[in-house]
């Protein structure tokens, strides 16, 4: 979603914009071009640390520290987010886990500065989920009640 | 990468007066003993050669992860680089066999590897990715090679056998510390860091490839026997090699090993992150670094006794240790176990190790095609790894982990009941 958004914005505004407060943007030699000015109030400046990027970012249990990094999204046909891939577990790259888990189970909580994605599951509830094949029917894992 | 060494390496033969010096000082090697100096700098280059290689494994897709990759990139790149890395085996031997300067060749290859490390570690874009995984494979198809080239070429083949077994634990150390620094690296550090640590790690292996001197590393006995360079003799050795029956025996019998071996360290891998609670990442790592310990402690001693045993009884105990290993890991849940089991790894790695290159000089000799019959043994073993990931993953799907594992073992016993019935002893009659 947000390579989609991002792309937007570098096209119109240039990459300094895209983490500043909402500025008004796109005053100047571009004004008075109506296609311009069309697609600037279709996109909108977040703020930093309102939205965050996904892939390869760390995952988080409640408990415990490290429990891997998110490799892939998993959209229904509506394009709406399902499930979020996270691969965990090995060392080296070698014996790691994938697993697919019920993207309601994802969210950012901040530690001071730095926003952190944590998932509803013990590190227990990982391990033991049934591993995510790309070609097959996912099994996603809910969060815990 | 490859055109361009073979260029240089061309003028340095003409430097040193040209090809027809090369009877007389082959005469003048085989009298005198290499130097201490050499032997040394052989040892480290070895310990060093396999710390450069452990960040290109599965780890490069732990690395690109963290660099936002997709798995559809990610997947192709590792495709790319085992396809050229299959047809880059036997051109790579067939190069290390044609240049003189054995330790020219590996240089320019450990550089290469080093260079790639440090595009991999800055510029982890989708066209220098792939420039810098093809980059590792043409000189790791050297590199491979010309190890034991120089290896031969310095001790000859009288000797080579106690030499390879020591060759094999300086990399065993280095595989085994290398997997915990650099996984201790990864983890604490960043995934970058890793690629940074393998350049670097660059520099200290070509010194120690510089300490060995060029005048002990006979070319023709690197080659195998004759010089490959002149035209007439290449052609003779070429179809002499290919006609003999042990060393088509050795490549299927090489390639099953693999289809049953390569996949297993993998599905323990997972099975026990799946297994264990607390000390998965441990003991993932355990797995891995034990083995390594066992190669380092008997290759020696596999190598002195290939000289008085012969080949073939320690190459029946390597490839029996591999289908007993599956057997135990298919009937074992106990993530302790698994480790205990893993050591059996040990066993086969340091007879195939030391015993695999021992047997090519065997059969290769005379023909001035060693490296070349490196090189078709080193396509066997990716096919076999091919495949094995292929079944091994089908299986494990299907059936389960456990079945997965008996799958392998039962590969495993076909390639010993193979090797036991058709491989000849080949070391040669004093």
């Amino acid at each position: 979603m947000r390579i989609v958004y991002r792309a937007y914005v570098l096209r119109t505004l240039g990459a300094t914009l895209l983490c500043q407060v909402a500025v008004t943007p796109g005053v100047g030699q571009i004004h008075g071009d109506p296609a311009v000015e069309a697609i600037e109030t279709l996109t909108p400046v977040f703020k930093r640390n309102q939205l965050e990027s996904l892939l390869g970012r760390e995952v988080r249990t409640r408990v415990e520290q490290d429990a891997g990094r998110v490799i892939d999204l998993l959209a229904d046909r509506h394009g709406r987010v399902q499930a979020a891939v996270i691969e965990f577990g090995g060392f080296l790259g070698i014996g790691t886990r994938k697993i697919a888990v019920e993207w309601t189970a994802l969210r950012f909580e901040s530690d001071g500065k730095q926003p952190v994605l944590i998932v509803d599951l013990t590190r227990d509830q990982l391990r033991v989920a049934p591993e995510y094949k790309a070609n097959e029917p996912a099994v996603v894992r809910r969060a815990s009640d | 990468m490859l055109r361009r060494s073979s260029g240089e390496l061309d003028r340095s033969v003409a430097d040193t007066g040209g090809r027809d010096l090369r009877g007389s000082e082959a005469e003048a090697h085989a009298s005198k003993a290499p130097s201490r100096a050499s032997q040394r700098g052989l040892d480290w280059f070895t310990f060093f050669v396999a710390d450069i290689q452990t960040g290109f494994g599965p780890f490069l897709s732990v690395y690109l992860t963290t660099q936002k990759w997709t798995q559809v990139d990610i997947g192709l790149v590792l495709s790319i680089g085992s396809i050229v890395s299959l047809l880059g085996q036997v051109p790579g031997g067939w190069v290390v066999d044609w240049v003189r300067s054995k330790q020219r060749a590996a240089a320019l290859a450990v550089i290469g590897i080093g260079l790639s490390a440090l595009i991999i570690a800055v510029a982890p874009l989708f066209a220098t990715i792939v420039a810098a995984k093809l980059l590792h494979v043409a000189s790791s198809s050297v590199l491979g090679p010309a190890v034991a080239a120089i290896t031969l070429g310095l001790v000859g083949h009288a000797a080579v056998s106690p030499r390879l077994g020591r060759n094999a634990r300086f990399a065993a150390i280095g595989n085994g510390l290398a997997a915990g620094v650099m996984g201790a690296c990864g983890y604490f550090v960043s995934a970058q860091a890793v690629f940074f640590v393998t350049a670097v790690l660059a520099v200290p292996a070509v010194l120690a490839l510089s300490r060995i001197r060029e005048a002990d590393v006979d070319p023709v006995r690197a080659d195998g026997g004759i010089d490959a360079c002149s035209a007439s003799a290449a052609a003779a050795g070429l179809s002499r090699l290919l006609l003999r029956p042990p060393l088509v025996i050795l490549t299927i019998c090489v390639l099953l090993f693999h289809v049953a071996n390569a996949a297993m360290l993998p599905l323990v891998g997972s099975d026990v992150t799946m297994r264990s609670t607390q000390w998965a990442t441990a003991l993932v790592a355990a797995c891995i670094i034990a083995p390594q310990f066992v190669v380092a402690s008997i290759s020696p001693a596999v190598g002195r006794l290939a000289q008085s045993w012969g080949r073939r009884p320690l190459f029946l105990i390597g490839f029996a240790a591999l289908p007993l290993r599956g057997a135990l890991l298919a009937w074992t849940n106990d993530p302790y176990m698994i480790v205990a089991v893993q050591a059996l790894d040990g066993i086969s790695g340091a007879v195939l190790g030391v015993l695999v290159p021992l047997a090519l000089a065997d059969i290769s000799r005379g023909t001035g095609r060693f490296n070349l019959a490196q090189g078709i043994v080193g396509s066997a073993t990716g096919i076999g790894a091919a495949l094995s990931t292929i079944g091994a993953g089908y299986l494990a799907d299907r059936f389960g982990t456990a079945t997965a594992f008996a799958g392998l073992a039962a590969t495993g016993v076909f390639a010993f009941v193979l090797l036991l019935a058709t491989m000849p002893e080949t070391k040669p009659a004093e």
